[in-house]
């Protein structure tokens, strides 16, 4: 017997998901033991050896693979508690850090702090150095400066060096110098070049991401260290991977390295998911949305695609690699609503987490949330909120929008809730058009996936809003990160800056620079046994001579190397999208190309879910009761609420219907009709 | 005479309340796509990189033209577009959807000439409800010199710049190509203008097709209750805010630099009437001197949103800044007032500058009088070599032309009540907007080589809370020689600390020839550096805030170990004594001797 295992360790639970060589899954959650993510890996890997019988070191001995997701790296940077480390920098440019962009967030608030310095000035010390923009030394590096910033930083401690000199991706010659002066002195310390992390212009996006990256990344590396020798010492031999923030897997040697990669580890696992339950289910162009206690993820998918940002921060850092690009907003289920000194309804940013909680979980929150307004309105039932393991307090939630809501506002508590409930709604929505509409996407060619614990509950009336005409929310919803896990590919990610106008491109060149990503990523996929087919994907970012932002342009050729023809259709593609994107384009205008990319995908075996034959349309065994439920604008409607665990695939579920499910309710509008599909994914069409 | 802001009774809301925050928010969201568009496609990277652009919406259905919605757009491009709105109206009593509008005339509501603007007014069911507003500073507008801004102009005829006073630019979504040509003649680099032109109409045309999706939507006349209860909460939001403050009359008196056409500076005064009772606050900026004949003369536009942006930093953040908001800020106007509403012909160049920086600095400052918690120190003024535009040709692009204008500078920012001064400040209008240059983009795009940018020890005011450091960068001209200019201000007045805070250090420039000579350049500076020659400068510190003998003496130490203070201002302005060496990070606070030092220097 062979094993497949997917853990995510998430702020409060960790999910687990395990598959068998007779392709039986097993998945489910454990409360994350704070501050010690190996623990909760086992505690997850406990209870698949109990489930399948097996003592944990007969399913660790057969075990093969163990991918991660992981938090360790947010909330390191959340918590700012990562390593002690230093900067090596051009001399002259040790500010950089602190100048950032110049930029601000709120012009008016006198006192918001500025951001917190993960290496302090004193730390970051400029060595004599300089290459120019075309890649020339100007300046020699001075090593024997480099030896004494060396000095200095080791005799305060640092544990790790981050090196970022300036037009390091044109030429890094300096950088891998200042490195191997580093490995002489002393071998043990992390270091991490701009040259490999991010070798592209841009000295602020590059220096940050590779200072967070140096911070991080020692934390991540002991983590994955203390639990790959845990994980031997109880009989694992197989392969443990982490996820990546890119949507692809890697092995822990590379993710040690590259902390960095893994800011968004545990969302990514989500998107990937999503993407494949969609695919599954006949979806792939999907809008997920992932509403949890204090935050709302959405990533477009478009042609069964996450998109991919290099526009990231990560607590007020730069972040400039690239990222399965989910927009995140402050709005969940603990989001509290409040009155402002004028008297209007507001909802959230601040948020009453899981502690103190909504005012209904009885845990001493005494402010409104969304949550209480969700039970008010009857979309969630007291009785059987997570699976029946928590009673929720209705008269408390009633109460709490009474107090601090309807009775000032002088409106009924009904009313008030569902104001809450709209202008959370709002919110949401914003962000789903934020990813959609404001970057030339139409969200009517999309489906929305809808998962989280209140994900569900809200979509129905969110699509009403943008127009979206189907809801996807798969039964294993609350496991989809750990899903994502089992079903992601490898993928290695390169970019390199390359310079050209596009009517001057030197195509020996550029097919130089794509042949090198292209064997830097073949030694780092590494490894070929887990992999059964090896794609490339490769784009250039290309602008309007003179823009600064890049549209990234997939390369249209089939063969390693571009030819004259592919480039100018590559080019031309550029004109369509840019048009798609800015509304305009100018194909009389030169462009220029800025930086090439490449990502390399190792496709692993695929997983087969098991396809269930559809039974009857009739899913009255499912129904269990009957209970008022607010629909706008009709208001309170006796409305049938349905079982999950009694829907059979083939059952149709005509709304106004809520079904609850074991972590979620899926909220049904009239005009909306729910049926559960063939992998068990409810597929929800919306009529207008 | 004064330009009143509007005042009508505060009504109660009817509007559904859930709606007027569901509307609210999607026009702010529209004016954020707005945003976003036009940074993309933008081509100058003045608007590109820098982000010294602003997109709005106004509206016309309270019966005159009101700002609706603003997102986070810089105050001095804002908060005059219902006076551009006005003159499109005014001036073309014909407007037809499709139409747009390129203006940049300061005497008919804009900013300065620098900022063109797109309006297009926005047709719902046949109606003009709203105005979709695009603004972007330019690096180039036809100016006599390289260079947007025009010191030593004394009037427009010397300034140079082609003025567009609310001139039709498209029809029927068309180009009026005859416009087109004049601006593709007369201003350098068309191509960079015709992009720029390009992006400012698709952001406005964006602008315009989601706010007829929404009007479609929920039927004109739930919006136009909309308009009418959002400005109104607006006002309800204002009134309060007020009512939090102290009341009193207050005056921030300050100086412009000795500048062209002023040749003993320019004194300020900015007298601020707050009535907590009424809500309101009146501005009165008419006792201040006649127009200049040089291009530091304010607009109207200026005058008002620079006070206002004082204003608004002086109160809960959370206020929404609207028509609404501003009914109850009363600015006292006069005409022919250098900080007032300026006669013709004399020039506004700089006016989105000099003095609009000053401006923001005493109206901020002057609530700190208030009280301790109260306003904040002045936020450095220089537009310093930093910030200078750039012209000339490259010969690695076959001597292909560019003008630009560098954000390559940094004052110090203000210190508040609440923390220290920011870094990432810019200049008193920018208060943090804009984005930096990278210099790596810089000298690939231009002929330059940057020797280094840093943050200049002991340059932001000492106080409880800091100052902000200045920059202090170098870099020079390689291969072609360049050709500068720069205003620069604030080399003789420095900014201000509040509450026994102490000032920022100044700015100044020099430049150093070939044989490592340094020569100090005049603020005023127009010329050619040419390849070996450099310009090193340094921007104004920030003001700190409270005396700096309360500093938390750890924070002083902390500051010694960073190098933002020496251990020199440590003794003398903190008064904190200090032990050990910094380089080994074993300094520490010699408490007792601090207590002494501290006792004496508050004697």
């Amino acid at each position: 017997m062979g094993y497949r295992i997917g853990i995510d360790v998430g702020g409060t639970f960790t999910d687990f998901v395990a598959v068998n060589t007779d392709q039986q899954m097993y998945s489910g959650k454990t409360p994350t033991i704070a501050a010690d993510e190996a623990a909760s890996v086992f505690g997850g890997l406990e209870q698949i050896a109990a489930h399948f019988g097996v003592s944990l070191q007969t399913l660790l001995a057969e075990t093969d693979p163990i991918v991660l997701g992981t938090t360790v790296v947010t909330n390191t940077m959340l918590e700012f508690a990562g390593a002690n480390i230093g900067l090596i920098t051009t001399k002259g440019f040790r500010d950089v850090i602190e100048l950032r962009r110049g930029y601000k967030e709120s012009l008016f608030d006198i006192r918001l702090p500025p951001p917190h310095p993960i290496v302090e000035r004193g730390k970051r010390l400029g060595v004599t150095e300089r290459i120019d923009a075309s890649g020339r030394i100007v300046t020699p590096l001075d090593e024997a400066e480099v030896y004494a910033a060396l000095e200095h930083l080791r005799g305060v401690g640092v544990e790790a060096v981050a090196v970022c000199l300036l037009f390091s991706f044109v030429n890094p010659v300096h950088e891998r110098r200042v490195r191997d002066i580093i490995h002489e002195v002393d071998p043990d310390l992390f270091v991490s070049l701009s040259s490999d992390v991010l070798p592209q212009v841009r000295e602020f996006e590059r220096v940050s991401t590779t200072v967070v990256n140096a911070y991080t990344s020692p934390k991540l590396r002991a983590y994955l260290e203390q639990l790959s020798a845990r994980l031997e010492a109880q009989g694992f031999r197989g392969g443990l991977f982490l996820m990546q923030s890119n949507g692809g897997m890697m092995d822990i040697g590379f993710a040690r390295e590259h902390g960095v990669d893994a800011v968004l580890s545990g969302p990514s696992g989500g998107v990937v998911a999503a993407t494949f339950l969609g695919e599954q289910s006949g979806y792939k162009n999907i809008i997920t949305a992932d509403m949890g206690g204090t935050s709302y993820d959405v990533c477009l998918i478009k042609d069964s695609a996450p998109e991919v940002g290099v526009d990231n921060w990560i607590s007020r850092y730069r972040v400039a690699v690239p990222l399965i690009d989910i927009h995140t907003i402050g709005a969940g289920g603990g989001s509290i609503a409040w009155l402002d000194d004028a008297g209007a309804l507001r909802v959230g940013p601040r948020s009453a987490g899981a502690q103190p909680g909504p005012a209904c979980y009885d845990r001493g929150g005494t402010e409104p949330t969304v949550t209480d307004a969700d039970l008010v309105l009857g979309y969630l039932d007291a009785g059987s909120f997570l699976d029946g393991h928590m009673a929720l307090d209705r008269h408390a939630a009633h109460r709490a929008i009474r107090q601090h809501i309807a009775e000032p506002m002088n409106i009924s508590v009904e009313e008030a809730a569902s104001g809450i409930f709209d202008i959370a709604n709002n919110s949401m929505i914003n962000a789903i058009r934020y990813v959609s509409v404001a970057r030339g996407r139409d969200p009517r060619d999309f489906a929305l996936l809808a998962f989280g614990g209140a994900g569900p509950v809200h979509a129905g009336t969110q699509v009403r809003d943008l127009g979206i005409r189907t809801i996807l929310v798969p039964k294993n919803a609350s496991v989809l990160s750990a899903l994502g896990n089992l079903i992601a590919n490898f993928k290695v990610s390169k970019v390199q800056s390359f310079i050209a106008k596009s009517d001057r491109v030197d195509l020996e060149e550029l097919n130089g620079v794509l042949a090198r990503l292209h064997q830097e990523a073949e030694v780092l996929l590494g490894d070929r046994s887990r992999i059964r087919e090896v794609l490339v994907r490769r784009f250039l970012d290309i602008r309007y001579e003179g823009q600064v932002q890049e549209v990234i342009v997939p390369i249209q050729a089939r063969t390693r190397r571009l030819s004259e023809v592919s480039l100018a259709q590559t080019l031309e593609e550029f004109h369509e999208l840019h048009e798609q994107i800015y509304k305009f384009q100018r194909p009389e205008q030169s462009v220029e190309i800025v930086s090439v990319r490449l990502d390399m995908i190792g496709v692993r075996a695929p997983l087969h879910f098991e396809s269930h034959p559809f039974e009857d349309e009739d899913a009255g065994h499912a129904r269990k009761g009957r209970r008022p439920v607010y629909f706008e604008p009709h208001g309170f409607v006796d409305t049938d609420i349905y079982d999950g665990e009694r829907v059979r695939p083939g059952n149709l579920i005509t709304g106004p219907a809520i079904i609850e499910e074991a972590n979620t309710s899926v909220v049904l509008y009239p005009n909306q009709e729910a049926m559960l599909d063939q992998f068990l994914t409810y597929v929800i069409q919306v009529a207008k | 005479m004064a330009a009143q802001t509007h005042s009508r009774e505060v009504q109660q809301t009817t509007l559904d309340p859930t709606l007027l925050a569901v509307l609210a928010n999607r026009f702010e969201a529209i004016v954020r796509e707005m945003t976003q568009t036009l940074l993309r496609a933008g081509r100058s990277a003045t608007i590109s990189i820098a982000r010294d652009f602003s997109c709005s919406i106004t509206t016309s259905v309270t019966g005159q033209h009101e700002l609706l919605a603003a997102a986070e757009g810089l105050p001095a491009h804002i908060y005059g577009s219902h006076l551009q709105a006005q003159a499109m109206c005014e001036l073309h009593p014909d407007l037809a959807e499709g139409d747009a509008f390129l203006h940049n005339d300061p005497y008919l509501g804009n900013s300065h000439p620098a900022d063109h603007t797109i309006l297009v007014p926005v047709f719902c069911e046949g109606q003009h409800l709203f105005t979709a507003v695009a603004k972007a500073h330019l690096s180039d507008i036809g100016n006599a010199l390289p260079t947007s801004y025009m010191p030593a102009a004394r009037d427009v005829y010397e300034e140079g710049a082609l003025l567009f006073p609310c001139v039709c630019v498209q029809r029927a979504y068309a180009d009026v190509d005859d416009i087109i040509r004049l601006c593709r003649r007369r201003i350098r680099v068309p191509e960079q203008w015709y992009g720029d032109y390009l992006a400012m109409v698709g952001a406005a045309r964006v602008g315009e097709r989601k706010i007829q999706d929404l009007v479609a939507k929920y039927g004109s006349e739930t919006i136009k209750t909309f308009v009418h209860e959002w400005l109104d909460y607006s006002e309800r939001r204002m009134i309060h805010a007020i009512r939090q403050l102290p009341g009193g009359d207050v005056i921030g008196t300050g100086r412009h630099d000795p500048f062209p056409g002023l040749p003993d500076g320019l004194p300020l005064k900015v007298e601020i009437a707050i009535d907590t009772q009424a809500g309101r606050i009146a501005v009165d900026l008419r006792d201040n001197p006649d127009n200049v004949a040089g291009g530091a003369n304010s607009s109207e536009a200026c005058s008002i949103s620079s006070v206002m942006q004082g204003i608004f930093s002086a109160l809960d953040p959370d206020v929404p800044h609207n028509a609404g908001s501003f009914r109850r800020i009363h600015v006292k106007l006069r005409e022919g007032c250098v900080v007032g509403i300026p006669r013709f012909p004399h020039s506004c160049s700089l006016a989105t500058t000099n003095p609009a920086n000053r401006l923001v600095v005493i109206t901020q400052s002057a609530f700190a009088e208030l009280g301790d918690g109260w306003g904040t120190a002045e936020g450095g003024v220089a537009q310093n070599a930093g910030y200078a535009v750039i012209s000339g040709t490259d010969t690695r692009r076959n001597g292909a032309a560019y003008v630009n204008q560098l954000i390559l500078g940094g004052n110090g920012g203000p210190a508040s009540p609440g923390c220290d001064g920011w870094v990432t400040y810019g200049i008193a209008v920018i208060s943090g907007l804009l984005y930096r240059d990278s210099v790596e983009i810089d000298e690939q795009k231009y002929p330059l080589f940057v020797k280094s940018e840093k943050l200049a020890q002991d340059s932001g005011g000492p106080g409880r809370f800091r100052g902000a450091p200045a920059i202090e960068a170098e870099y020079g001209p390689k291969g072609d020689p360049v050709t500068l200019t720069f205003p620069m201000e604030g080399y003789e007045t420095p900014a201000k600390g509040a509450r026994g805070g102490q000032a920022g250090s100044r700015a100044w420039a020099i430049k150093i020839d070939r044989d490592g000579s340094e020569i100090p350049l005049p603020n005023i500076f127009t010329g050619d550096l040419l390849p070996g020659e450099f310009i090193r400068y340094r921007d104004c510190g920030g003001g700190g805030y409270g005396p700096p003998t309360e500093r938390n003496p750890e924070d002083v130490r902390r500051d010694v170990l960073e190098r933002w203070v020496s251990v020199e201002q440590a003794r003398v302005a903190y008064g904190v004594v200090l032990t050990g060496s910094i380089e080994d990070e074993t300094l520490a606070v010699d408490q007792e001797a601090t207590r002494e030092l501290r006792e004496q220097l508050g004697k």
